[in-house]
């Protein structure tokens, strides 16, 4: 038995990528010792951070309306979809302030999708919660939609992923 | 030598510090979200006296732009006082701590007098991680799902 020293998941003998992680086991490319910290973001999935409800508009919307709708809900980031639910762009706190900013009262009747970025990137639930932080660092996104296929049924923002950071590392200090 | 990540050695130096903007507490809120338009940043310091008094984010931005605030409002009446802040020699396991308690994305580094010399950006945070979890996030497939079938030059 060949234990991934990534995500602990038991491979066959002689095998060249872990069949979970696929991260490679071959002896030259045998990894430095992963802190558990590290194993861990490798071995648990974007499912963990529980993924709230998505504040969902749609694309003709009013861009006035779809901010107060963020702040009532007191989310930072709207999902523009169409209406079979399938992501077409995301409105995010931060758009509202480069895209806007101290000209919204003027632009306040104007549709979301005018200001929204597009195409918005997105995860799966069983996305591992490595390639969320990597998602997250290239696009210099604070909210990503989590999609089952194109449809979408949550949003995890960097928040989420503080959360589990400061969990895991309250669970090493104290192991 | 292996390198272990160590969070609680390791100072918010290391984190990326972004040189921030700061603005006098009586500029208008019209002006401030001009000026975070051109400097293209979320984030802007309000300091009286060469310290620092006050936070604005993009958070706030939502908030007034919800509550159709008056754009001539001085800014020093709709900012965060006295906010949450680190110090140099802070750990970035101390950051993450901060930001997650209190729901942060940007953290004042200052000195023992107050006086501002970095901002913490959440964004510097997880660049940190990617940049020092080399194993973990660069040997991942370019995408989730799609993994080479067949051995290159095969």
């Amino acid at each position: 038995m060949l234990v991934c020293p990534y995500c602990e998941h038991e491979n066959i003998d002689g095998a060249d990528v872990c069949e979970d992680c696929e991260q490679p086991l071959i002896a030259q490319s045998m990894p430095r010792p992963a802190t558990s910290l590290e194993r861990a973001i490798m071995k648990d999935r974007v499912a963990l951070l529980e993924p709230r409800e998505p504040l969902v508009v749609e694309p003709d919307a009013p861009v006035s309306l779809v901010v107060k709708l963020m702040h009532d809900h007191r989310v930072g980031c709207a999902v523009v979809v169409d209406d079979e639910r399938h992501v077409l762009g995301i409105f995010s706190e931060r758009d509202a302030l480069m895209r806007l900013g101290a000209d919204f009262a003027a632009h306040g009747k104007q549709p979301v999708s005018q200001f929204m970025t597009v195409p918005a990137a997105t995860l799966q639930n069983d996305d591992k919660i490595a390639f969320a932080l990597h998602r997250m660092d290239l696009g210099g996104f604070r909210h990503v939609p989590i999609t089952d296929g194109d449809r979408i049924t949550g949003v995890i923002s960097v928040r989420d992923i503080l959360r589990y950071l400061t969990d895991r590392l309250m669970a090493i200090e104290t192991a | 030598m292996d390198f272990q990540l160590n969070l609680n050695t390791e100072t918010v130096r290391h984190a990326g510090l972004k040189e921030p903007l700061c603005v006098p507490p009586r500029m208008s809120l019209r002006d401030v979200l001009v000026l975070m338009r051109q400097h293209n940043t979320g984030c802007v310091l309000i300091c009286r006296d060469e310290k620092v008094a006050g936070i604005f984010t993009q958070r706030d931005v939502l908030r007034l732009l919800a509550t159709e605030a008056n754009m001539a409002t001085p800014i020093e009446d709709v900012m965060a006082r006295d906010p949450v802040t680190l110090h140099e020699s802070d750990t970035v396991a101390t950051a993450i701590l901060k930001m997650s308690e209190g729901g942060y994305r940007h953290l004042p580094v200052v000195d023992d007098d107050d006086r501002p010399l970095g901002l913490l950006k959440v964004r510097g945070i997880v660049h940190f991680l990617v940049e020092h979890f080399p194993n973990a996030i660069y040997n991942l497939p370019p995408e989730p799902r799609l993994v080479a079938q067949d051995r290159e030059g095969a």
